[in-house]
């Protein structure tokens, strides 16, 4: 079977040949004549371009706007971008910039928010915080203190001595390989001010706080050879440290109210290791 | 048709004026022709809009002559639906012309024969369907072939050729009633 058999067809193809402008039947001559002056029409002279059109005709496009390619003859060269193509290309620019400090942004306000939420959910239970490992303790108290003092809220010293003394007792106790080093820090914390006396060793392996005891840093490594003695001898760097701790006086007394609460919890603990 | 065609179209994709000019050259007659047949009222503007937007947008473009061709009428025919959604928006206010009633005047089909030329091909092609018109256009002035015109109205090659079969038959309905001759 051939396509000529099919009268779809071979209409079909009588009217490609209309349509291509080919000899066609006599029948057709009319719509022959009607569809040539529709394709005369496209010969017609290319209409005048606008001004915008009328700058990329004559300088091309900028470079940076369109995909090189090696083998290719720029012909004349560019000398100058369109105002147009400039003006586009600064606010495609714009636009990049302000995207990235909107995700910039929302990062650093993300990490703040959960940071704060984290840091006053753990001042506000006070003793559920030992039992956060000492790495993240430390992570949250550090970056709660950076951001309290860029906001100006407290002093850089203020976030060691509220939220992060007690729990980095907690933890350095929780960490302590040796059960015996915690025992006279334990034993101190019933006398009193009982978080500051273990807080020592805590601190001193917490490198968050380091920048917030940078005053009493030089006289600690005096003082580890005698744990017994590192309460009282801690005293007068309290004592210097206390102005800045009564500064944060409520705060002070809800660690007080914690720290008794950790000196109730601990000295259970004390009791099971005689 | 464009010379080295590939040559072109890959100085054109890096910027050249000179491409720039070429393609124009080529292209911007059976452009204008297209809108005129599709009745644009503002054809050198849309012609020129329909450019800028090929000459900005061809660095992302890849292919032959032919392929252009499709891409650059694919173009204009957007433009041309833009300018019905923008002009259904916001009617163009026409004076009454009493001489252009159909109610009281000759019927269309009467009128655009007895006009002369160019300007009673377009009011033959007017008489058609808007489908039907586009193909046969397509197909004669922006010399695209069937599947090419598919692509540009998004449509099947086969419904292509439905329109275009349609299409003349109208054509050759209405030049036999009326038996005349450009």
């Amino acid at each position: 079977m051939s396509p000529r058999d099919d009268d779809q067809d071979m209409s079909s193809d009588r009217d490609e040949a209309v349509i291509a402008g080919r000899a066609v039947a006599s029948d057709d001559a009319a719509l022959a004549e009607v569809l040539g002056s529709l394709r005369a029409s496209a010969q017609h002279q290319a209409p005048r371009p606008s001004e915008a059109l009328q700058v990329l005709l004559t300088h091309g496009l900028d470079p940076a706007d369109a995909v090189p390619t090696a083998d290719v003859d720029l012909g004349t060269p560019v000398p100058d971008a369109p105002a147009a193509i400039l003006e586009l290309d600064a606010a495609r620019s714009r636009r990049r910039r302000r995207t990235t400090r909107y995700v910039v942004g929302a990062g650093v306000a993300a990490t703040l928010a959960l940071s704060g939420s984290a840091a006053a959910a753990a001042v506000r239970d006070g003793v559920p915080l030992s039992e956060v490992p000492a790495v993240i303790g430390r992570q949250i108290s550090g970056t709660v203190g950076d951001a309290l003092e860029a906001v100006g809220m407290r002093p850089a010293s203020d976030p060691v001595s509220v939220p992060t003394s007690h729990p980095s007792q907690g933890t350095s106790r929780n960490e302590s390989p040796n059960p015996s080093e915690g025992e006279p820090g334990r034993s101190g914390e019933e006398h009193g001010r009982s978080g500051d006396a273990p807080a020592s060793p805590g601190t001193a392996t917490a490198p968050a706080e380091a920048p917030g005891r940078k005053d009493e840093a030089p006289g600690r490594p005096d003082q580890k050879p005698d744990p017994a003695s590192t309460p009282k001898v801690e005293q007068p760097g309290r004592s210097d440290g206390a102005p800045i701790h009564e500064g944060g006086e409520p705060g002070g007394s809800e660690s007080d109210t914690g720290r008794s609460d950790g000196a109730a919890a601990a000295s259970p603990g004390s009791e099971a290791h005689p | 048709m464009l010379g080295d065609a590939d040559r072109v179209i890959a100085a054109a994709r890096a910027g050249s004026a000179d491409a720039f000019t070429a393609i124009y050259t080529d292209l911007a007659g059976p452009v204008a022709a297209y809108l005129r047949a599709k009745g644009v009222s503002e054809v050198e503007d849309v012609t020129s809009e329909v450019f800028l937007a090929v000459f900005t947008g061809i660095a992302r473009f890849e292919g032959d002559e032919a392929a252009l061709r499709s891409w650059v009428f694919t173009i204009a025919h957007r433009r041309v639906i833009d300018g019905w959604r923008r002009s259904s928006r916001r009617p163009d206010l026409v004076p009454y012309d009493a001489e252009s009633d159909v109610r009281i005047s000759r019927s269309a089909e009467a009128a655009a024969l007895e006009l002369v030329g160019q300007e009673r091909t377009l009011a033959l092609i007017g008489l058609l369907t808007d489908e039907q018109r586009d193909v046969l256009v397509l197909r004669v002035v922006a010399d695209l072939t069937v599947d090419a015109v598919a692509s540009v109205l998004g449509t099947t090659p086969g419904a292509v050729k439905a329109l275009q079969r349609r299409g003349l038959a109208s054509l050759r309905q209405i030049l036999s009633r009326q038996g005349v001759t450009l």
